[in-house]
């Protein structure tokens, strides 16, 4: 009898206190930058701000798929399998381009990178911005943006190398692989560019 | 059949070693919950979000994301102000097909645990959360609880986190709805955890050899 309002009390008390760790085995994401200070960073003042939400078709995501750096939703270990993406693009007066930014997400074995990509309206890549990084990967990754390894991309485009420049062999193989993945985003934020907006630099 | 000597009449030593074990896991347990509540919140729209294919799920993570920073808003509103922009401008499209938004109505992206992650941790934390469930149910196992309480308690850590798991892949393969077994699982693996802490330091520092003793 004694046992039984032991078991009781302590089951009363674990129903208070345990509520909290539903799902706590999910590792985290680190945001490093929200959406909005993303833009507010990467976007020019001054022009006027629109959204452009784009669902690659059929014949559009075969034309990236063609170009080798991009996978299949759940296949590889590459990322780059998904269909809508969002683009923020700020114009002038005269609906000319002065800036878009495209966020492209990575998807590695330890977590999903996000990297915001700025581009003109040329398609050439003006900043980037590493936004979302999960827990883990964050080790590899912070000795990338310290060493202000962003600044690579600027004045570079679709046609973009993916093969890392000497200075960073000096970087753990954790880091090369994800500053490797950030450099994919980045292109593929160029080459989404090329395929959905850069059609409408040249009208007005 | 075997008779489990009780942690009452162990000797101090051990039992200051079992208390530490678990004061040192429920601490972690603790902060562990606390980083998620910080980083997702414990929703049903959070949970949708993260894990869910479907077009409904991710649309439920934005609005969940929104609200999520919505600390951010007054810190970006004056940046904004900066730039010459119109609030009130109702949204229109251009020739473009593109429309014409404030930085107010930016949503967040969403943050997703695809199914890569989802393997990720799985084998690296079904690997330690068993491995806590079994020194948690050890612990029991030497309390005075009958062995009919032991029987059903012990397991039921492990099925709760089987379920658990399990519902991440079917939100994401069958139904949103299993968000609701998400919720349903993770607590009643608190509330586990939580007895087994709790009864375990009871009977270590509030019961004496002479009332164990008595009781045998």
């Amino acid at each position: 009898m004694k046992n039984s309002k032991i078991v009781l009390v302590a089951f009363v008390i674990a129903v208070f206190l345990a509520g909290g760790p539903v799902w706590a085995h999910v590792t985290p994401n680190v945001v490093l930058s929200t959406t909005r200070e993303a833009l507010v960073k990467l976007l020019p003042t001054g022009g006027k701000l629109f959204q452009k939400e784009a669902h690659l078709s059929d014949v559009d995501w075969n034309k990236l798929k063609s170009f080798g750096n991009w996978a299949e939703p759940d296949q590889g270990w590459s990322g780059g399998g998904e269909r809508d993406y969002k683009f923020f693009i700020s114009r002038d007066q005269n609906n000319i381009i002065l800036r878009a930014v495209v966020f492209v997400s990575e998807f590695t074995r330890h977590g999903q990178v996000m990297v915001a990509v700025a581009l003109d309206g040329n398609g050439q890549v003006t900043d980037a911005l590493v936004t979302d990084v999960q827990e883990e990967p964050l080790e590899w990754v912070e000795p990338l943006l310290v060493s202000n390894y962003m600044a690579e991309f600027k004045g570079k485009d679709s046609s973009m190398s993916l093969q890392l420049g000497a200075k960073w062999s000096s970087m753990s193989t954790m880091s090369q692989a994800y500053a490797l993945s950030i450099a994919n985003a980045v292109k593929r934020g160029a080459q989404l560019f090329d395929l959905i907006i850069r059609p409408t630099t040249a009208k007005k | 059949m075997i008779k489990l000597p009780h942690l009452s009449d162990f000797p101090l030593a051990v039992k200051l070693l079992v208390t530490s074990f678990l004061l040192t896991l429920g601490l972690e347990y603790g902060v562990a919950g606390l980083y998620t509540q910080q980083q997702f919140g414990f929703s049903y729209q959070s949970i949708v979000g993260t894990f869910s294919e479907s077009k409904k799920g991710k649309e439920q993570h934005m609005m969940e994301m929104e609200k999520h920073f919505s600390d951010m808003e007054k810190h970006l509103r004056e940046m904004e102000a900066m730039s010459p922009q119109d609030n009130k401008v109702a949204p229109k499209d251009n020739q473009f097909g593109e429309t014409e938004i404030t930085l107010d109505q930016v949503q967040e992206m969403p943050h997703r645990v695809d199914l890569k992650l989802l393997l990720q941790d799985g084998h690296v934390h079904f690997f330690s959360i068993g491995a806590m469930n079994l020194l948690m149910g050890a612990c029991l196992l030497f309390t005075r609880l009958s062995d009919r309480w032991k029987v059903v308690l012990t397991p039921l850590p492990f099925a709760f986190s089987v379920v658990n798991y399990a519902s991440m892949f079917m939100i994401k393969y069958v139904a949103d709805s299993f968000a609701y077994l998400i919720l349903l699982s993770g607590v009643l693996m608190g509330v586990s955890f939580a007895f087994e802490f709790f009864y375990t330091l009871y009977e270590i520092w509030f019961v004496s050899k002479k009332e164990s003793s008595h009781e045998k």
